[in-house]
């Protein structure tokens, strides 16, 4: 099945019509057709794929499994930089999910303009990390470990194991790198499985906060992921002492 | 091209601030991108003046980088030069970058340094001992921006003008937001739902796009006429199509004194054109009452 998205008016249209709209977004009901009723408002991508049905239920790990497998291959990081692509999909095939998911949070004009569509009007990375549907594939897209067969979201697994790991390690301008992010999962995964205690809130922060620094005077990016796993053992071991 | 920013190194870098002495450099050219398919290919050379850091180079202890970043898609990528060469060519997938594409020049440490010393650095450096670890930035250059839809909107689609809903609060029906690469022209929800039904009709969709962009685009002229744009704008996609077109038309605009005439030129006939399409709509009409009668 050919995937959806927004044309650009409608897009807009429902971006900048929040506050008329706002009850919509406390129901499980849906009413963009009703909406556009008489209106051309989505076009079919070149994408295919069979969609999963997602679920609150099954929490979050399980979404993105399914998510990021049916579009593994078939959906790109530019299409997937699409607000209008995520958006559509947020209020139309998982309506029902999105707003079960993050009505309760989404309370304010901010939080639904993050949660159904993709933060600004164009999008933006924090936005895509924080849309219903698109940050499924894009927890899925960083931690994805193609070379670790037994299990292949093993990161991804850790990445959501917490919101506040999820929010340090995604939501930095290094995240991107996939080398940087799964080499900070990894030396976590690693004190976690080795240590007596495992990796605090406190000491994540931290870690993160000092790649973060060294990403200023320092090419992260020049580095391997056992590279990074490296340093970051050693921050928080030598926390740790202090 | 913008011009790098003052970042507190803990060592000297070259280009940052006055960390080496007068007449040492370190600069890429990048030139314009060249599309091949699905392959982006942009061939750049560096410049480098400083002895020391060659050195540094030809050792092996640093290596001439280029990077790569796109804020949209959330792509980036480290590209080396070989060592022998000053010239390479990047190739990046389509697919993966969209708008514009960020390109740094860096000299990076490919090892531990642990006495980084030249007798190029300041002076304030000699009596202190530096090291560099793996990675470490030991050069930068000025942000080169590319941007990657180069296209002449007044000649070829799409335009520079997109018509859109605006926000109930917005201070008029037709707000004019020129911060973009196109110029938005935001129209209140009630009048933008009534555009959208006209705009399917056969025909209508020219001349009532006319009807918005014209007194847009005299506004943007004036505008323009005046000085009234900063740097920021000058760079934008609709800016520098509207100066195309008018080099094309050979308009100086300083030398006009009607701005809605110039818009008329540089959009070729558009009132003319714009009557044709009505005369057409209306000759239906008329023939249409003829049979009847």
């Amino acid at each position: 099945m050919k995937i959806g998205y927004f044309l650009e008016n409608a897009y807009l249209d429902l971006f900048t019509s929040l506050q008329r709209n706002i009850e919509h977004y406390k129901t499980t009901d849906e009413w963009i057709k009703e909406y556009f009723k008489g209106r051309h408002y989505y076009k079919d991508s070149p994408i295919d794929a069979n969609l999963p049905a997602l679920s609150v239920e099954v929490g979050d790990i399980i979404n993105v499994k399914m998510l990021y497998d049916s579009l593994k291959g078939k959906l790109n990081p530019k299409q997937a930089s699409q607000p209008r692509l995520w958006s559509y999909l947020t209020h139309t095939q998982y309506w029902k999910y999105s707003v079960k998911r993050w009505s309760k949070d989404a309370d304010t004009i901010a939080k639904l303009r993050q949660r159904f569509f993709c933060g600004s009007e164009r999008g933006n990375r924090r936005g895509f990390m924080r849309n219903s549907v698109a940050q499924l594939w894009w927890f899925g897209y960083l931690t994805y470990q193609e070379d670790n067969p037994s299990n292949r979201y093993i990161l991804t697994e850790l990445l959501l194991s917490n919101s506040d790991l999820c929010k340090c390690v995604v939501e930095v301008n290094f995240s991107m790198n996939k080398n940087i992010t799964s080499g900070i999962l990894l030396a976590i995964k690693e004190i976690n499985d080795t240590q007596k205690n495992e990796v605090t809130r406190e000491e994540w922060r931290a870690l993160c906060k000092y790649i973060n620094r060294k990403g200023a005077v320092c090419i992260l990016d020049a580095l391997t992921q056992d590279e990074i796993k490296e340093i970051s053992l050693n921050y928080i071991m030598n926390l740790r002492k202090r | 091209m913008n011009k790098k920013t003052n970042i507190n190194f803990p060592h000297p870098v070259l280009n940052n601030g006055e960390d080496y002495q007068e007449n040492n450099e370190f600069a890429i050219v990048p030139d314009a991108p060249v599309f091949d398919g699905n392959i982006i290919a942009i061939n750049i050379k560096y410049e480098l003046k400083s002895p020391g850091v060659i050195k540094s180079i030809a050792d092996g202890d640093l290596s001439a980088a280029i990077y790569l970043e796109c804020i949209v898609t959330g792509f980036r990528k480290l590209l080396y030069f070989d060592n022998a060469a000053a010239e390479c060519t990047i190739k990046v997938n389509s697919t993966d970058v969209s708008d514009e594409l960020t390109i740094k020049g860096y000299l990076i440490a490919n090892k531990k340094i642990s006495e980084f010393k030249l007798d190029e650095h300041n002076s304030i450096f000699s009596s202190a001992s530096i090291g560099l670890d793996k990675g470490g930035i030991a050069a930068i250059t000025d942000v080169w921006k590319v941007s990657l839809d180069d296209y002449d909107p007044l000649k070829d689609k799409p335009s520079i003008f997109k018509i859109t809903i605006g926000p109930d609060d917005q201070p008029y029906n037709v707000v004019v937001d020129e911060s973009g690469e196109r110029i938005g022209i935001r129209i209140k929800k009630e009048l933008f739902d009534k555009y959208e039904r006209f705009k399917t009709a056969p025909d209508v969709s020219a001349f009532l796009g006319a009807l918005f962009v014209i007194p847009v685009l005299t506004e943007t002229l004036r505008k323009m006429r005046d000085g009234q744009y900063e740097e920021d704008d000058k760079n934008r996609k609709w800016f520098k199509a509207i100066e195309s077109q008018l080099q094309k038309h050979s308009i100086v605009l300083g030398n006009e004194t009607s701005m809605i005439g110039v818009a008329d030129k540089i959009i070729t006939n558009v009132f003319n054109n714009s009557l044709d399409k009505i005369k057409k709509i209306c000759g239906d009409m008329f023939n249409d009452e003829t049979e009847v009668v």
